[in-house]
């Protein structure tokens, strides 16, 4: 009795054993780390759609991050890919945005990465220069990804250094969303760019008939941004190594937002711990940032119509901050040994219509000049709404351009900022130290990007 | 043929091994799955994070050699010793009070009441629900200004606070959730108290002993090796602590909740210094090992173990 039961459990445990073994044996073995492979000479331009050739063994990784719906669409959109080359079955991995960068890093140290993945603008670079990124140049030259319907302001944005390290999956830009009705039925008007005065007034005007408050504050970079870029300064200056705004353009920054904390109009700590589009539903909040490729989600978890605006900017401004920017790209490993099937995935995702019919502009308003058109006969309201928004910009003087993307060391600052405007709205900062504080955070700024400039020139 | 003695036998080639090796080398076989993975996966990982803690690794390039400059610059941040107080305040004021409530709860258990398995279970869920993150999410919507506790002193007419928003507060909050997952240190103590020698009590009884005086002069001194272990595994865990502030505060605010862990995750996942995260990390090491070393020390003084009578 006692022998049987010992072999039942040594079977048990040998079946566990055998079921924790991964599902992709071939992705357990170390690739070598070879200087970065540019490109690999693609097996012929064989690889048209008709392609006879099995695919059964082929192992191909895909990676991306987003919501559940979005999960949903692209693991259809992986399918109908699929169809295309029979036998062949993409591996799928997805999470949230934090741990899909957490992951790659990861697989990168053990060389192990997707052969695709998605990227982000803000990372494009850092993930670039480190070599871990195919350079999709060739292929496009050789017309693999076939590139003939898109203009150059689309596509620009995965360039880094003059090579493209990844194909721009759409465009958005950075913008507010406000609740129109709320506005409506107070008989408060906001126009489409309003300035920082516009803004608290309309903020103000909102709070005292409504009680409802506007999530707008110092700490969040994108609203720094906004308002350097309306000046024409920036984050960062012309050439990249040291930070773009003075002092003085700090403090004039934070005293306008120390004023509007004691107006109570707009969201303190601790307000609310739901998601923007959570709290707008709840009647916390009427105004938040976001970009357009957004909107459709928001509107849905908010429960009703929101209208786009650009970020508030600087009273004195000189020009227009806001920048059409890629919501987010496709790179792929370097050491992927499949590039065929990279720029077949490539081609497939900025070409195909049904992509498209799955996922709309989830990933941002397409690149292709033909599927923009396609998708204008089946646009959704919100859709609608969001292109008006991106001509608008797209209009001589409305926008400008993509800034270059903030170096290593940036990080120091940027908490920095965040760590300030926790100190406003706690009222531990007064107005007579902003100008000290101002000169602290930019020197130790620049201090860091330069230290981590001049570690990677001596790495 | 000679008679071999008991103790030695002898294989073709000449060489004895006795039974005693040959249990041995049968043990150490049984023990290599686990061998294999401690090295890999801990030994391998503790020798190379030290290595790391002298170089610049952002993870895409290969580490580079920069010797004790990570240790220098992080002594000489503010945020590394802000973060330390934190861990530091956030292990003083959990460790005792845990400890506490494992006592007290342990105690009143240990009268065998009719639903004490029911009741004893109950205590125990919250730690089987353990660190998980769904618990600290909602631990953190109970908590906060619009949530559960503020809405129920809204309606007995108590006035409100921001819990998790004031800088004062907000860490307490933090312990007040471990605390409440005191459940598998009590287990411990109910155990301890449980083998308390029946004969001691009922003598003590006899002499006319308070159930109270009974309880610290007999029952305490006694289960003393279980609140070593409670104290040591305490004073481990606290200073480890993490996914509390990283779930419900972010570290904030005002940094008030910036435990030590929480830093070095962001100045690994989020700054990319590989290196200054493992200095932090040995820096952690040394720190715990001489906490608990000082308490091992103790324990000839006030620890009491069963077997030395």
């Amino acid at each position: 009795m006692k022998k049987i039961a010992c072999l039942l459990l040594a079977l048990v445990m040998l079946f566990g054993l055998i079921a924790c073994t991964p599902k992709d044996p071939a992705a357990n073995t170390p690739k070598e780390t070879d200087p970065p492979k540019p490109e690999e000479t693609t097996a012929a331009p064989v690889e048209t759609t008709e392609a006879p050739i099995d695919y059964t063994d082929v192992e191909f990784e895909i990676s991306w991050w987003g919501s559940d719906a979005r999960h949903e669409q692209t693991i259809k959109i992986v399918e109908e890919f699929e169809k295309l080359y029979p036998g062949l079955k993409v591996t799928i991995s997805y999470a949230g945005y934090g741990d899909h960068f957490s992951a790659l890093n990861t697989r990168a140290v053990g060389n192990d990465l997707p052969d695709v993945f998605q990227m982000d603008i803000s990372k494009l670079d850092f993930w670039a220069k480190s070599g871990q990124l195919l350079c999709l140049d060739d292929m496009i030259a050789d017309g693999s990804i076939d590139y003939t319907n898109m203009a150059p302001a689309y596509t620009d944005g995965g360039l880094i250094d003059g090579k493209m390290y990844g194909e721009v999956c759409g465009v958005n830009a950075y913008c507010m969303f406000y609740d129109t009705k709320l506005l409506e039925d107070n008989g408060i008007k906001l126009s489409t760019n309003p300035t920082y005065s516009e803004f608290f007034a309309v903020a103000k005007e909102v709070y005292e008939k409504t009680g409802v408050k506007a999530e707008v504050n110092a700490g969040w970079i994108r609203n720094l941004e906004m308002y350097l870029r309306s000046l024409g300064a920036d984050q960062m200056n012309a050439d990249n190594t040291q930070l773009g705004m003075t002092a003085q353009q700090l403090v004039d920054f934070w005293t306008m937002f120390a004023d509007a904390y004691k107006t109570g109009a707009l969201v303190m700590p601790g307000d609310f711990e739901v998601t923007n589009a959570e709290a707008i539903a709840a009647n916390h909040v009427w105004y938040v940032a976001s970009q357009t490729s957004s909107l459709a989600g928001f509107e849905t978890t908010a429960g009703r119509s929101l209208g786009i605006t650009t970020y508030p900017e600087a009273d004195n401004r000189t020009q227009a901050a806001t920048y059409m920017r890629p919501a987010m790209l496709w790179s792929a490993s370097a050491n992927t040994e499949h590039p065929e099937l990279v720029a077949a995935w490539m081609d497939f995702y900025a070409n195909s219509t049904v992509v498209y019919d799955i996922s709309g502009t989830d990933r941002g308003v397409p690149i292709s000049s033909e599927i923009r058109t396609y998708l204008e006969a089946n646009a959704t309201d919100a859709d609608i709404r969001v292109n008006e928004f991106l001509d608008y910009l797209a209009e001589e003087g409305n926008s400008s351009l993509l800034p270059a993307p903030t170096p290593d060391g940036y990080g120091t600052f940027q908490t920095r900022v965040l760590e300030t405007d926790e100190q406003i709205k706690y009222d531990l900062l007064k107005p007579e130290d902003f100008l000290a504080t101002a000169e602290a955070i930019i020197a130790e700024g620049n201090a860091e990007i330069a230290a981590k400039a001049a570690a990677a020139a001596a790495g | 043929m000679v008679k071999n003695s008991i103790d030695k036998r002898v294989n073709t080639r000449g060489r004895t091994q006795s039974p005693r090796a040959k249990t041995n080398l049968s043990g150490y076989m049984f023990l290599t799955p686990w061998l294999i993975g401690f090295f890999v996966f801990t030994v391998f990982s503790f020798c190379y994070s030290l290595y790391l803690s002298f170089t610049d690794y952002n993870v895409l390039t290969p580490p580079r050699w920069i010797s004790i400059q990570n240790y220098v610059e992080m002594f000489q941040d503010p945020d590394f010793w802000h973060s330390f107080k934190v861990t530091c305040k956030f292990a003083l004021v959990q460790v005792p009070v845990k400890l506490f409530f494992q006592l007290l709860v342990a105690v009143l258990l240990s009268r065998a009441t009719k639903f004490m398995r029911v009741i004893r279970t109950c205590f125990y869920v919250p730690s089987l629900v353990g660190g998980g993150v769904a618990v600290a999410l909602v631990w953190g919507r109970i908590w906060s200004n619009n949530g559960a506790i503020n809405q129920i002193l809204e309606s007995i007419g108590l006035p409100t606070v921001k819990w998790l928003a004031d800088p004062n507060v907000a860490l307490y909050i933090l312990i007040l959730l471990g605390v409440w997952q005191f459940g598998s240190g009590m287990l411990i103590f109910l155990a301890a108290i449980r083998d308390v020698p029946k004969n001691l009590l009922e003598a003590a009884a006899i002499d006319g002993a308070s159930k109270t005086r009974s309880f610290w002069k007999i029952t305490f001194p006694m289960i003393t090796s279980s609140v070593f272990f409670n104290l040591v595994n305490g004073i481990i865990g606290s200073m480890q602590a993490f996914s509390s502030a990283y779930l419900i505060t972010g570290g904030g605010p005002l940094k008030s909740t910036l435990y030590f862990g929480l830093l070095q995750y962001r100045t690994a996942f989020q700054s990319y210094e590989m290196g200054m995260a493992s200095a932090m990390a040995w820096f952690m090491l040394l720190v715990i090992v001489a906490l608990t070393a000082v308490v091992f020390k103790s324990n000839g003084a006030w620890v009491y173990y069963q077997d030395e009578m």
